[in-house]
């Protein structure tokens, strides 16, 4: 492990910054604490080779106050960061202004110590600095319009403008608790990314496109996965129906009346919809 | 479709709302770029299933990164000739970093037109109020650093229904135009190039019976994918190649549909099934 932390340091360019091994070192064993102390060594090397280690190196720099990195994280994300501030609050002088203050604790605070302590420390280079950036942003753009919500909530300004718009289900009792356990039970049954699936795209109204950009698939892939998935949906729970004692004939008429059909889609339909909302 | 108050799937998937702590920033921000381990990603796509706040702001980000200048993101491969209009082919030809190119079904096609040419629109959007913001000189540098990253692409059509092709070239110009390097997958999925204005073709690989499905290029480095899982790169602009074995991860062997560059030396590939690889040292190890 040693020997491949010793590469991974001179790949990292650490000593650019004055970062010695030692302290390198420090920081890629407290990554690998916290995400995969459990883990094979083997594994612990794939998850350090997949660390955007310069952009690591560059933040931990700036963390501890060095010119020469500070130089380099302002050239190279200071105009994306305030680009993508007015692109989240659709207004200049409020992108600026969130901008500013993320900039502020990216520089740091002094804490009770006196130590400047910077929001650069929490990155740990799992996913790249610009997208930390940004994931960063938005979460501050949230926090700040809950925080003004007397005036607008985060909900209604997302809904004036062209984010999304995820309307709250309101759940009224279901008519028959053996049907309710067995929607449960279906629902139970899926896996993490199917359950991701029809959340996104039936509770939250997202595109097929954007929710392959979340993803990281292209939305032909998620089309199919949706598709599959509803069908499988309309099985599962027929089956669960029937063994949960439903006669064939009292399913045929509970799935009429839930009318899982309801969930299932037109790709052809909702692609072409896609395409004009999307379109600008 | 009924409201979804009326449909008890999805009140149950509603009322399944509560999940634990949230992950962390960085941690998201990887699952987006895909670049989290298997063992990582599951609970983290447990937690968005579960967490609409989450869920929101993955959708702002991803939102977000959609009007950057970056030119890096993915590019689907499939380009519809007909929806490409002129003006925009023009600047799109000078700033695309990427054309992937593939075959696929008829509706995939028309979807892949209008996200590229929507995503640049945007792009440009982006470059213009980033702007006023902030200092031009470093705006025009990064969109200057985004030319020299990216080849220029040029597509055409061929008269293979099933064919599409690109072109990429160090440096445009009207004077080089027999010196551009011209990419397709002809109608029995043979990765092709041509060095005189797409004229005379000549197969980029070694015929093995294989349909090749995608061909990204990104600067001198070119990739093709294909049935079987099979993978090729070259990174002398297609002068020699050298087969890639993907790591198995499942029974079948898919075909690679996609393959994108998040970040220099960083690339991912996704199979027709949606499985992804990925690598962050220039295609040298896949996970």
């Amino acid at each position: 492990m040693s020997t491949e932390i010793a590469q991974l340091y001179e790949d990292a360019e650490a000593g650019q910054y004055g970062m010695d091994v030692a302290a390198f070192t420090g920081v890629v064993g407290a990554i690998l604490q916290k995400a995969a102390a459990d883990r094979s060594d083997a594994e612990q090397i794939t998850l350090l080779r997949t660390l955007h280690l310069k952009e690591l190196v560059l933040a931990r720099a700036c963390a501890t106050g060095n010119d020469a990195a500070w130089d380099e994280f302002m050239k190279r994300f200071r105009p994306a960061l305030y680009a993508t501030a007015v692109r989240l609050t659709q207004s200049d002088a409020e992108g600026q202004e969130l901008a500013a203050s993320l900039w502020t604790d990216l520089y740091g605070l002094p804490n009770r110590e006196g130590r400047r302590v910077s929001r650069l420390e929490s990155y740990t280079g799992r996913g790249s600095l610009e997208g930390w950036l940004r994931t960063v942003l938005a979460q501050r753009h949230i926090d700040h319009c809950r925080s003004v919500k007397r005036e607008m909530s985060f909900e209604e300004k997302v809904e004036e403008g062209m984010y999304f718009a995820a309307p709250e289900v309101a759940a009224p009792l279901l008519p028959d608790e053996k049907i309710a356990n067995a929607v449960k039970q279906t629902l139970a049954s899926l896996d993490a990314e199917e359950r991701f699936l029809l959340a996104a795209y039936f509770l939250d109204r997202k595109t097929l496109a954007a929710i392959g950009r979340q993803m990281g698939a292209h939305e032909s892939t998620i089309s199919r996965k949706i598709d599959r998935l509803t069908k499988q949906l309309h099985k599962k729970l027929r089956l669960q129906l029937e063994s949960n004692g439903f006669p064939h004939r009292a399913c045929e008429e509970i799935m009429a009346e839930i009318d899982v059909r309801d969930i299932n889609i037109n790709v052809a339909a909702t692609l072409q919809q896609e395409q004009q909302t999307q379109s600008f | 479709m009924k409201e979804a108050e009326s449909n008890p799937l999805l009140l149950e998937l509603a009322k399944d709302q509560e999940a634990g702590s949230h992950p962390e920033a960085d941690l998201l921000t990887a699952f987006q770029e895909g670049s989290l381990q298997a063992y990582e990603r599951e609970p983290i796509l447990a937690h968005l299933a579960r967490c609409v706040e989450c869920r929101k702001l993955l959708a702002l980000t991803t939102e977000a990164v959609d009007s950057l200048p970056d030119m890096r993101r993915a590019v689907h491969p499939v380009l519809s000739w007909p929806r490409l209009r002129m003006p925009a082919m023009a600047l799109a030809a000078s700033l695309m970093l990427v054309v992937a190119i593939g075959v696929e079904v008829h509706e995939r096609r028309k979807i892949a037109g209008e996200t590229q040419i929507s995503a640049f629109n945007q792009s440009v959007k982006g470059t213009a109020d980033s702007s006023r913001l902030t200092n031009p000189a470093q705006v025009s540098s990064g969109a200057a650093s985004a030319r020299k990253a990216a080849p220029t692409g040029t597509m055409t059509n061929s008269t293979a229904s099933l064919s599409s092709i690109s072109g990429s070239e160090p440096s445009a110009g009207p004077q080089q135009e027999n010196a551009r390097l011209y990419w397709r997958i002809d109608g029995n999925g043979h990765a092709q190039h041509s060095s005189d204005g797409a004229h005379n073709w000549m197969d980029a690989l070694p015929n093995e019976g294989l349909r090749m499905r995608v061909i990204a290029v990104f600067g001198m480095e070119v990739w093709i994918g294909g049935t079987q899982s099979h993978l090729w790169h070259s990174s002398n602009n297609g002068s020699e190649w050298s087969e890639v074995t993907l790591p198995k991860k499942s029974a079948s062997h898919p075909a690679i549909l996609h393959i994108r560059s998040t970040a220099e030396g960083q690339y991912t590939l996704e199979a027709e099934n949606g499985i992804l690889w990925s690598s962050t040292d220039n295609g040298r190890s896949w996970h």
